[in-house]
C-alpha cells in the first residue's frame, strides 16, 4: 500500500466527497469505476478514507474521559436503551416535573457548576531572582499566595506603560474573577479573549464563560465555553444545556 | 443533577447507527455512560480492576464506534447496539486474560480464553494507529481545524468565523493541515 502519492486540493475535494456520499450516482459510479481501473487512485482514496476515520477516532478517543467523568457509581443504573412504553410514560411525567423543579433550582445549579468547574489559573512560573520583569513577577507570586488585590496595584501600573499586554490583561482578570469582581473581570478578559494573537485567548474564553454562567447569561456562557475548546468545556456545556 | 432529563424513549435502531455517525455528542455520551455499568460487572467478576474495566470498555467503545463508521455494524433491534458493546468489552477482555496468563479466581474456563484469536493489526488499523498518534500530538489551529470540520462537521463559514479567516483561507489550511499530517506519518517509518 503506497500512501505518499501526491493528492491536490482538488482531488481531495472529490474524495471526500465521494466518502461522505455527496456524489450523484452516475458520478459516484463513475468514480467508483475510475478506482477499479486505477490503483493509484484506489490506494489514494483508501488513504483519505482510512486518515479520515483516524482524526475522528483520535478527536473521540479524547473526550471518552469526559464521558467517563458522568458516570456515577455504585448505584444500580437501570438501562434506558430497552424502555417499554409504560416506562417510557412514567418518564416523560417525571420528566416535566423534574423540569419544573430544574427551573426554579436553576440559579443553584449555576452556582454548583461554578464551584465545581472554575479554579483560578494557577499563574506563570517565577524566577525572582534575575528578571527583566521584577515587578510583574512579584506581583504574580502575590497572585499565588491569593493576595489578589496586591496583585492587582502592581499589575495595574504596568498597565499604564503597557496597555495592550495581553499577559497582564489576562491575569489582572483572572485576579479579578478570584475575587468574585465580575464585572471588572468579564472586563479585562474580554479583550483578551478578543485577541487571536494572544496565548492566553482560549484561557480566557473558558473563564469567561465561567462567569458568565455565574452571572446567569447561558447563551453568553456556552458560546464562549465553545470558544475556549478546553478539555472539560464539552461535559460544562452539556450540563448547562440541561 | 438529576438522571431524569435524559431520560427518554429507546429510538429504533437506526436512529442510533445514524447518531454515532454523525458524532453526535450527546448520544455518544449517553451510550458510554448507559454501557459501562454491565462491562464493569462483567469484568471485576474476572479478575480485573476497575481501571482494567475503564480501559477495556474505551477501547471497545472506539472499536464499536469503528465498525459503526465502517457499516461492519448493523442493528437488528433496539438493544443490538448495547449487545455488541457488551462482547466486544467482553472479548477484548478474554483476550487480555488470554495474553497475561492469568489464573486466578475466575469464572471463565479456560477453554473459553484459549479459544480467542490474536489480535494482529493489519497494515489499514497500522496506518490508522500512526495517523491516530501524530494527529494528537498536533498543535493548533490544525488539530482544532481538522475536529471541527470532520468530528464536529462544522460548516466552512462557522469554522472561518471561529478563526477569523475567510472562507477560502479556512478551506487552504484545511488542506495543508492534512498535507501536514500525511507527511508526518509518511517520515514515521
Amino acid at each position: 500500500m503506497n500512501y505518499s502519492n501526491n493528492i491536490s486540493p482538488e482531488e481531495l475535494k472529490e474524495i471526500e466527497r465521494f466518502l461522505q456520499n455527496e456524489m450523484k450516482a452516475d458520478e459516484s459510479a463513475a468514480f467508483s469505476n475510475r478506482m477499479q481501473a486505477d490503483e493509484q487512485w484506489r490506494n489514494n482514496v483508501n488513504e483519505v478514507r482510512l486518515m479520515l476515520l483516524a482524526i475522528n477516532e483520535a478527536t473521540l478517543q479524547e473526550r471518552l474521559n469526559d464521558y467517563h467523568s458522568e458516570i456515577k457509581s455504585p448505584e444500580k443504573k437501570t438501562k434506558l436503551f430497552s424502555i417499554n412504553r409504560n416506562w417510557g410514560i412514567a418518564a416523560s411525567v417525571l420528566l416535566l416535573i423534574a423540569a419544573a423543579t430544574w427551573w426554579i433550582t436553576q440559579n443553584n445549579h449555576n452556582e454548583r457548576l461554578y464551584s465545581r468547574y472554575y479554579t483560578p489559573d494557577p499563574g506563570l512560573m517565577t524566577m525572582m531572582s534575575v528578571s527583566d520583569n521584577y515587578h510583574f513577577e512579584k506581583a504574580m507570586v502575590e497572585y499565588k499566595n491569593g493576595k489578589y488585590d496586591k496583585a492587582l496595584i502592581e499589575w495595574s501600573s504596568l498597565l499604564k506603560e503597557n496597555p495592550a499586554n495581553d499577559t497582564l490583561l489576562y491575569f489582572m482578570g483572572a485576579a479579578l474573577q478570584a475575587k468574585e469582581d465580575k464585572t471588572a473581570a468579564i472586563k479585562y478578559l474580554q479583550r483578551v479573549a478578543a485577541d487571536s494573537n494572544s496565548a492566553f485567548q482560549k484561557d480566557a474564553c473558558w473563564y469567561l464563560g465561567l462567569v458568565y454562567m455565574n452571572k446567569g447569561e447561558k447563551d453568553k456562557a456556552i458560546d464562549y465555553l465553545q470558544k475556549s475548546e478546553h478539555p472539560q468545556s464539552i461535559g460544562l456545556i452539556h450540563a448547562l444545556k440541561q | 443533577m438529576s438522571d431524569l432529563l435524559t431520560l427518554q424513549p429507546a429510538r429504533p435502531p437506526n436512529d442510533w447507527v445514524s447518531s454515532i455517525k454523525a458524532n453526535d455528542d450527546k448520544a455518544l455520551r449517553l451510550l458510554y455512560v448507559e454501557n459501562y455499568p454491565k462491562v464493569k460487572k462483567y469484568i471485576l467478576h474476572n479478575s480485573g480492576s476497575e481501571d482494567d474495566a475503564k480501559d477495556i470498555y474505551q477501547e471497545a467503545f472506539l472499536a464499536a464506534w469503528r465498525n459503526v463508521q465502517l457499516d461492519k455494524f448493523t442493528a437488528l433491534h433496539e438493544d443490538s447496539i448495547n449487545n455488541y458493546l457488551f462482547q466486544v468489552a467482553k472479548n477484548k477482555w478474554l483476550d487480555a486474560l488470554r495474553t497475561q496468563k492469568r489464573k486466578k479466581t475466575s469464572l471463565v474456563s479456560e477453554m473459553e480464553i484459549a479459544e480467542m484469536p490474536d489480535l494482529i493489526l493489519t497494515e489499514e488499523e497500522n496506518y490508522m494507529e500512526k495517523i491516530k498518534s501524530h494527529f494528537t500530538a498536533m498543535g493548533e489551529p490544525c488539530k482544532g481545524l481538522l475536529q471541527k470540520f470532520y468530528f464536529k462537521k462544522e460548516n466552512l463559514r462557522q469554522i472561518a468565523d471561529f478563526f477569523s479567516w475567510t472562507e477560502a483561507t479556512a478551506k487552504n489550511n484545511k488542506y495543508r493541515c492534512l498535507q501536514k499530517l500525511r507527511k508526518a506519518v509518511l517520515n514515521d517509518k
